[in-house]
């Protein structure tokens, strides 16, 4: 069992339960200690980041320290999100992992185009996400100065 | 016998029938037996022969027939030859056919330069010699009957752009429907490839939830019955997969470019990494050539050709698969080789077949679309596919690509 200090916070934006679900049982076999939360969808996800709407408090909606973005999403589909992200985003940059139904790479590129850091299909198995997990947020928790022992 | 010698030769040149090429010829003379001793030298010629006595006759002839060459006797009672050719010559379809005027030598110049005004085209002059009538009647005949051919080319020529241009008209509205068939394709294949499999992702993610938090509390059956439902939904959703990935492959429209494999391979062994590849032995060799290749049909090719290599391996072996390039003349070999269980000679060709899943391959798990896939793909690049292999022995696929010219500036597909 890896564990850290604090628990990574994840900010999962996936419309469906079930996808929801599964990733939170992959999250939870992959060792880290995570505290995950969901948007159903790319206007949702806004709001998260924003603190606005259903996520005003901060304290309960902790800024993410990565994002894993299913592609197709009601209101404002994944690429949006990502292009809004790339205009509005703090710096430094939260990750952007991209979990899709399917492997097409014209996805892929475009995805990595607008600045995701990686683009998985899904269902990610848990060995991925201890690998992403392992990699992606540290910068970020470099930078606001948080331990991450691993 | 040289006229004879010439026709069939004619006739071979101009396909249409060779009854609508027979022309009048009006002989018009007051004399009986000159009518008759020119008619007999004329109908060596092999045309229709009409004959006129007078002026009026030749009138009314003329109302009747469309003739190539008019022979008018100049010296006639009451209506002369000039008269004639006059009042002929003021009907429209009658302003440009040639007229012969058949004179005595007491003509004179007078009386030709008339015979030129009124559109004389030439003059035979009494008493005629055979050899020189027959030319100068034959002269006229050859020229109405090509006039009449190139009129049946051209009628039969603006028929023919008609037609083209109704076909082209039907061909650019089927066009504009296959765009639209083929972009609402797409639509649904993108649909399809999302929506469609969502729900089977669940159904085996659930089963293998049961598995993994219920397991215990079943009996083994109960076990294998959740087994057998993943399995079924795997093996939907990798048939949905194979089928929307070769119908992409079929009608994706093609433009080669020059591919650096590198690139492309790194970048399609992690995207397998879910399965068998996950934990093979994968080796480029460092110096690929790169091919003129389109992008998503060379990801298709590979995939499938690096995902059979690491799965038809026998238990216990770590698969094992070394990638490489070979320059043959104006084209590059890439190889696959795998250390997997080699496929009989009897089944080389087979395997490419839609849906063929033969001998020993037959206990992995696929959906036999996979080489279709590929040997569709390497089609569509101009390319050829093929393997080499014996049981026990591995396999070593090859495809053969165009190289890329060394006028072709590579474009560097590599992954941010």
């Amino acid at each position: 069992m890896i564990s850290s200090a604090q628990p990574i916070i994840i900010l999962l934006v996936e419309d469906s339960p079930d996808d929801a679900f599964f990733f939170r049982r992959a999250v939870q076999k992959s060792g880290f200690a995570t505290e995950t939360h969901v948007a159903a969808d790319g206007v949702e996800a806004m709001d998260y980041v924003l603190n606005k709407g259903q996520f005003t408090d901060a304290a309960a909606y902790p800024p993410p320290d990565i994002i894993f973005l299913d592609l197709k999403l009601p209101h404002c589909n994944g690429f949006e999100l990502l292009e809004w992200m790339r205009l509005h985003g703090e710096r430094p940059r939260t990750p952007v992992v991209v979990l899709s139904s399917s492997s097409q790479t014209e996805d892929q590129e475009r995805a990595e185009a607008l600045g995701a850091a990686l683009f998985l299909t899904k269902p990610a198995a848990p060995e991925q996400l201890r690998h992403v997990l392992q990699k992606y947020p540290v910068a970020r928790l470099e930078a606001t100065g948080r331990e991450n022992s691993i | 016998m040289q006229q004879t010698t010439l026709e069939p030769a004619k006739l071979e040149r101009t396909p249409p029938s060779p009854s609508k090429e027979v022309v009048n010829i009006l002989l018009v003379d007051d004399q009986p037996g000159k009518l008759l001793a020119h008619e007999a030298i004329l109908s060596e010629l092999g045309q229709r022969i009409v004959k006129a006595r007078n002026g009026i006759e030749a009138l009314q002839q003329s109302l009747r027939h469309e003739f190539a060459v008019i022979l008018l006797d100049v010296n006639m009672p009451n209506m002369d030859g000039f008269e004639t050719a006059a009042l002929i010559r003021q009907r429209p379809r009658y302003e440009k056919t040639p007229i012969i005027f058949v004179t005595g030598y007491n003509t004179t110049d007078i009386d030709r330069l008339k015979g030129y005004e009124l559109g004389a085209v030439d003059y035979l002059f009494l008493p005629v010699v055979p050899q020189v009538l027959k030319a100068k009647v034959n002269v006229f005949v050859e020229l109405a009957r090509q006039t009449q051919i190139i009129k049946s080319q051209a009628a039969d020529l603006t028929e023919h752009n008609r037609r083209q241009a109704e076909q082209l008209e039907v061909i650019q509205k089927l066009n504009s429907e296959l765009k639209d068939a083929n972009s609402e394709l797409e639509a649904f294949s993108y649909t399809a490839s999302h929506d469609l499999r969502a729900p089977l992702r669940c159904i085996s993610g659930y089963a293998n939830v049961l598995l993994e938090d219920y397991g215990s509390r079943l009996d083994e059956e109960g076990r294998g019955h959740l087994l057998a439902l993943d399995r079924a939904a795997r093996r939907m959703d990798n048939l949905t997969r194979d089928l929307l990935a070769y119908g992409r492959v079929a009608r994706e429209s093609v433009t080669l470019e020059a591919v650096q494999l590198h690139p492309l391979l790194e970048a399609v062994i992690s995207l397998n990494g879910a399965g068998s590849t996950r934990l093979a032995k994968i080796i480029l060799e460092p110096d690929l050539l790169p091919v003129m290749g389109h992008r998503f049909l060379l990801e298709q090719c590979l995939s499938n050709l690096i995902n059979n290599a690491t799965k038809f391996v026998s238990a216990g072996v770590t698969p094992e698969v070394r990638i490489r390039t070979e320059r043959r003349g104006s084209q590059e070999r890439l190889w696959i080789e795998d250390n997997g269980i080699g496929i009989d000679a009897a089944y080389h060709r087979k395997i490419f077949n839609m849906l063929e899943r033969v001998g020993d391959l037959q206990r992995y798990e696929g959906t036999g679309i996979g080489l279709a896939i590929v040997q569709r793909a390497v089609q569509r690049m101009g390319g050829a596919c093929g393997v080499e292999s014996a049981p026990g022995h591995g396999s070593q696929f090859w495809v053969d690509l165009s190289s890329v010219p060394p006028s072709r500036a590579l474009t560097h597909n590599a992954a941010p």
